[in-house]
């Protein structure tokens, strides 16, 4: 499956397309959620909530 | 298997719009999150009231140790002021605490200017040397 098709199912709320999304910006998110090195798991809450915005709010 | 996205094609192209999107949104998330945390701890109580006492204390110039340092001072006075003669504390006293001119002293005691101040001036010596 393409991104294209992938995202465009997640923003229809496929739960399985959001899955895969997820998984494939989890290592990034992960990432973004270390501060001053220790790891934010609120943070890391908020910042999958922000992924769910993002695939709901962006226009193909 | 690896995939690498070199930005070709429109699939690649959307992939990384989508992913830039998201970083920018990261971005201001977490710069949302921080702001909230540290307002959070400003207003937060912390648990150890006994280094937080010590550490208001610290800040506001004055320790335990400051604390006592007044009443410290007194009794190493008072002890200096028993070492002194009498006339000395009498004319320590007036000048000090009652404020009263050396001529004035001159005039009670029968002595001359210069023999009050000289007199009053070896006795805060007497007493800095005590303390």
């Amino acid at each position: 499956m393409n991104f294209k098709e992938l995202l465009s199912r997640a923003k229809d709320d496929d739960l399985q397309a959001k899955e895969a999304l997820l998984k494939r910006y989890k290592s990034l998110l992960l990432k973004e959620a270390i501060i001053d090195g220790v790891f934010d798991e609120d943070l890391y809450q908020e910042l999958c909530v922000t992924l769910l915005d993002c695939i709901r709010k962006f226009r193909i | 298997m690896r995939y690498r996205n070199n930005g070709q094609g429109e699939d690649n192209i959307l992939q990384n719009q989508f992913t830039t999107y998201l970083v920018t949104a990261i971005r201001w998330q977490k710069i949302a999150y921080l702001k909230k945390r540290t307002k959070l701890g400003t207003h937060e109580l912390p648990t150890d009231f006994d280094s937080a006492f010590a550490q208001m204390l610290e800040t506001q110039g004055t320790s335990a140790a400051s604390v006592e340092q007044p009443v410290l001072d007194s009794l190493m006075l008072a002890q200096a002021l028993g070492q002194i003669s009498d006339r000395e504390r009498y004319i320590f006293f007036a000048r000090a605490l009652e404020k009263r001119s050396f001529d004035d002293l001159a005039a009670e005691l029968g002595m001359g200017y210069k023999g009050v101040a000289a007199a009053y001036y070896r006795a805060v010596q007497k007493l800095k040397k005590e303390m």
